[in-house]
């Protein structure tokens, strides 16, 4: 802050508290008084109230009370007059705004009364704002007129300082300018006596500084171009020094007596050892000795001589190894040809020396492997395509000697059964340089025939080009592949005409291939359902968890057999098939999927299906059928019985009465009645015996068996014996044949044998003798046939389908009496045994009753 | 002592009538009562309900299929009288069916004849019968 505004400010800062000070005063004065005024008004308007309100407030006088009111009010002090009388007939008011939101409210209330009566009160409220608003507006005027004071004054007081301050603030500038470097700038001395003076004085003093530093600038400069040739010179030097270090090659220095001077970094590692001591101090040290030799003997006085020599050396380590190097010595002259120093430097070589020897190594390893490679290989000259060497393989496969073929070409060999198409190869091999399963057929040295394949390459044998053969024989692999073309046809032909056909499936199960004619006459495109699985297809049979259990046996990898599912067609029709399947493992034994055939059965299915519901109405019809032959049989069965023994009573009456009859009036009878009544009497005993047949034929067909083992042999010789009884005086002979055994009802087969054996001797009864057996014929599994064989009378066959119908006679009554039941009696017995019964006769020639028995 | 009676139980007039003559060939004398149906047998042989006890007949001859009481449950009858219990019966009749004969030696019959046809037949087994009960048949003691 200049002076010149600090002299102001503290002027107008004095004037100003002056000012305030007094203007304060002042108005605080004035304010009490005006106050104590007021005051004192208040006191004589309360006072004239109380006075002239009492008289009209005593008489109701209303408009007189108004009037007061009014002329009261005129004051401006007065904000509020209120007046109640006490009775509260009469309340009057006046109220007016402040002129200002300054000062203070002031209130009085007065009682009127008269005579010790209170009559009413009033109430006055006063403001000083009036006193404010008019204190506020001198104090405006006070401040405005001191403000345009203070204006002047700095006016006043600038006009004095300028004078007096410039020229020091000139010098301070020039001052500041120095400071900041500016020494060319004029400086102004003018200004009173005592600041011209420091003005010039300052003015000299400049000029000697700037004298001062233009010295300095100088030497500066001079020093800065010295420094940077300096600097040039060592960046030059570290930069060769730094090549010489970095280098992988050895650098030595040696003066010309031998001693080492200098080895860079590469060359203290190559010789094993560090910085200072332990460093060899003559050539020969470096060197193991054949090689120190050579270069003390030879390189140096030729390097000396020459300028320059080269050769192959080696360093000697510390630890005794030996490097192999490349060695360049230089001799270092100066103008005058005198000898200075010696250089070398020194390449590793053992990298070189091993790759030649991992080389050669190399070609060995070649030549081993062609000779015993186990394929057949040759190299051919590229020239003249002769044979410049062949393996071991080709000795076998072509079956000529190493020796025969080297020198040779295989055209000489005869080993060509087409020879043009050697000619073709190497065409090919000549335009290509290579070929690539060139096929043909090899003639071996027995005169035998081998299919093969040439693989053909351009090599370079110690730098001589040659074809390298390599030849396979491919014979089994041709007959492996005519195999497989005749199975995929016999495959094909099987698929496009069998009424089967054949899929695979993946490892989870998804279609991966299926064929078959059969499918696409079902209207199905084998193709259509690859990627799913079966279930996932839409199989009317079985469906959802109908397959659970087929895939549970595939997760288990069995082979499945005629699993049957249906599924509709491509034209709507339900098609029935069964699929048989079986896993598929690879060589480690993992699953690759199921493969298997599937078989159009729909015909089968569909006849089936109408044979079980034919069989189930059958089995229906004969149920019924049974029901009600077993209600008639029970019927038939209660008819027999009660007819039977029904019958026999009026029959016993005949044939009793006509025996009485007889017996006590026979005398009154002549012969022609007595005759007829024995022929009534004849007639009612036939007729019992047959009731008494019947009744037996229906016992065994209600009788339970009891089945044990029966000796058929003793059976029949019982009847026989009984029978024999019966026909005394005939020539009998019979032949029962013994130890047969049979598995049946006792009690049945005796009436069966009583029948058979009875009707032999009762058709035998003109034969004399008279012949009747009773034989085994032969034994089929479990049952046996026997025969009953007479020489009687015999029958027609022509009849013999009546033979075992109850009541069918094949002779007349008179012939033969009978009823005709018996053989219908047999065959019941044998049938109820699960045997069966036959009869074989001639008239005139006996009879044969073939039966079959259990065992 | 009186020859005592036989006691003939026969539904059939003529069956009755055959009997009779068949026994009478046989020369067997005794009187011989018939009765038509099992209960008069019962009446006959126990007496009316109020009256006395009848005499017992040397034998009865009792067919199986009879009117009102079966000849099964008058055998049961005589049986379960201790008076009747060692009685001679025997059966006579038409059916030679073993359900029927069974019935009839489970009950305690003492001879079962069946009914020929033949009257020939007839009279030769009425004659057995009659010889062998009331000749030569010792009766139980104290009768």
């Amino acid at each position: 802050m200049s002076i010149r505004t600090r002299i102001i400010l503290a002027t107008l800062a004095v004037v100003a508290a002056v000012t305030v000070g007094s203007v304060a005063y002042t108005i605080d004065r004035e304010r009490r008084w005006a106050v104590a005024r007021l005051l004192d008004a208040i006191g004589a308007d309360i006072r004239l109230v109380q006075v002239v309100t009492a008289g009209p407030l005593y008489d109701g006088n209303i408009a007189q009370l108004n009037a007061i009111l009014d002329s009261l009010f005129a004051n401006p002090d007065i904000l509020r007059i209120t007046l109640a009388e006490t009775r509260g007939d009469i309340a009057l008011a006046r109220n007016r705004e402040p002129a200002t939101e300054l000062g203070e409210q002031i209130e009085r209330r007065v009682r009127v009364s008269r005579g010790g009566d209170e009559l009413g009160t009033v109430r006055v409220v006063y403001t000083t704002a009036n006193i404010e608003q008019r204190l506020t507006q001198s104090r405006n005027t006070v401040v405005l007129f001191s403000l345009l004071l203070m204006a002047a004054l700095s006016v006043v007081i600038y006009m004095l300082a300028s004078r007096l301050t410039r020229p020091i603030e000139r010098l301070t500038r020039a001052a500041r300018a120095i400071a900041a470097g500016d020494l060319g700038r004029d400086i102004d001395t003018r200004g009173a006596a005592e600041t011209a003076v420091l003005g010039q004085s300052f003015v000299q003093m400049r000029d000697a500084v700037r004298e001062k530093i233009a010295d300095l600038a100088e030497n500066n400069r001079h020093l800065r171009e010295e420094i940077e040739q300096r600097r040039q010179a060592e960046r030059e030097r570290d930069r060769l020094a730094s090549i010489i270090e970095a280098t992988s090659d050895l650098v030595s220095v040696a003066d010309p007596n031998g001693k080492v001077l200098y080895f860079n970094r590469a060359g203290r590692s190559m010789l094993g050892i560090g910085t200072g001591n332990g460093q060899p101090a003559t050539i020969p040290e470096v060197h193991p000795r054949w090689a120190s030799d050579l270069v003390v003997a030879e390189g140096v006085p030729a390097a000396i001589r020459d300028g320059i020599w080269s050769g192959e050396t080696a360093v000697l380590r510390r630890d005794g190894r030996e490097i192999p190097v490349s060695q360049v010595i230089l001799s270092h002259k100066d103008p005058e040809g005198k000898l200075l120093y010696l250089s070398t430097i020194m390449r590793d070589v053992t990298e070189r020396k091993r790759a030649e020897a991992a080389l050669r190594a190399s070609e060995e390893r070649f030549a081993k492997m062609f000779r015993e490679a186990p394929e057949n290989m040759t190299l051919v000259g590229a020239a003249d395509g002769r044979y410049l060497d062949v393996n071991h393989e080709f000795e076998r496969q072509t079956g000529y000697a190493r020796a025969e073929a080297i020198g040779r070409t295989s055209l000489e060999l005869g080993l060509w059964a087409n020879p043009s198409l050697r000619e073709d190869m190497f065409r090919s091999l000549h335009a290509s340089g290579s070929v690539h399963e060139w096929e043909f057929t090899l003639n071996r040295r027995d005169g035998t025939r081998r299919d093969a394949l040439i693989d053909a390459t351009m090599v370079n044998l110690g730098g001589e080009p040659c074809w390298l053969f390599i030849m396979r024989d491919i014979t089994e692999r041709k007959l492996a592949e005519n195999a497989l073309r005749q199975s995929e046809q016999r495959f094909r032909a099987l698929v496009e005409l069998s009424s089967d056909w054949y899929w695979t499936t993946d490892e989870h199960h998804r279609f991966t291939f299926r064929e078959g004619e059969v499918l696409r006459r079902m209207g199905l495109a084998p193709e259509a359902d690859y990627g799913k699985t079966r279930w996932e297809m839409d199989f009317v049979s079985p469906q959802a968890e109908g397959w659970d259990a087929h895939r549970a046996a595939l997760e288990r990898r069995e082979e499945f057999r005629d699993l049957l599912a249906a599924r509709r067609g491509g034209d709507g029709e339900l098609y029935w098939a069964t699929i048989s399947g079986r896993p598929l493992f690879d060589a480690k034994g993992g699953f690759l999927g199921y493969h298997g055939t599937g078989r159009d059965v729909t015909a089968q299915v569909r006849a089936e299906q109408a044979l079980r519901r034919l069989n189930a109405e059958l089995e229906e019809a004969v149920k019924a059928r049974t029901a009600e032959l077993a209600a008639a049989n029970k019927e038939l069965e209660a008819f027999v019985y009660s007819v039977s023994h029904d019958l026999r009573a009026p029959l016993r009456g005949i044939d009793g009465f006509s025996q009485v009859l007889v017996a006590e009036h026979g005398a009154r009878l002549d012969p022609e009645a007595r005759r007829l009544l024995e022929r009534v009497r004849a007639a009612a005993q036939r007729m019992g015996r047959l009731i008494a047949d019947l009744l037996e034929l229906s016992r065994l067909t209600r009788t339970e068996m009891r089945t044990q083992e029966v000796d058929l042999s003793e059976l029949a010789r019982g009847v026989a014996d009984e029978l024999a009884g019966e026909a005394r005086g005939r020539d009998l002979r019979w032949h029962i044949e013994s130890g047969m055994k049979v598995r049946g009802d006792r009690a049945m087969l005796r009436i069966a044998l009583v029948n058979l054996l009875g009707n032999a001797l009762k058709y035998t009864r003109d034969a004399a003798p008279a012949l009747i057996a009773l034989e085994r014929v032969e034994r089929r599994g479990q049952v046996e046939e026997f025969v009953v064989r007479d020489n009687g009378a015999g029958f027609d066959m022509a009849y013999a389908a009546r033979l075992f119908q109850p009541f069918q006679r094949l002779h007349a009554q008179h012939e033969f009496e009978g009823t005709g039941i018996g053989l219908a009696t047999v065959q019941r017995v044998i049938a109820k045994h699960g045997g069966e019964i036959r009869g074989e006769g001639r008239p005139g020639a006996g009879a044969a009753f073939y039966f079959t028995l259990p065992v | 002592m009186e020859q005592p009676h036989i006691l003939l139980v026969e539904d059939n007039p003529d069956d009755a009538d055959l009997t009779v003559v068949a026994l009478r060939n046989n020369r067997i004398a005794n009187h011989i009562v018939i009765a038509r149906d099992g209960a008069e047998a019962l009446e006959l042989l126990f007496g009316p309900r109020a009256g006395a006890t009848p005499e017992l007949p040397a034998v009865v001859i009792l067919d199986l299929n009879l009117p009102k009481i079966s000849g099964i449950e008058v055998l049961q009858r005589i049986r379960s009288t201790p008076r009747s219990a060692l009685l001679p019966v025997v059966m006579l009749t038409t059916s030679v069916e073993d359900r029927d004969v069974l019935a009839s030696y489970r009950n305690g019959c003492n001879a079962y004849v069946q009914k020929p046809v033949s009257f020939d037949d007839f009279l030769d087994a009425a004659g057995r019968l009659g010889l062998f009960w009331l000749l030569l048949n010792v009766r139980p003691p104290g009768q």
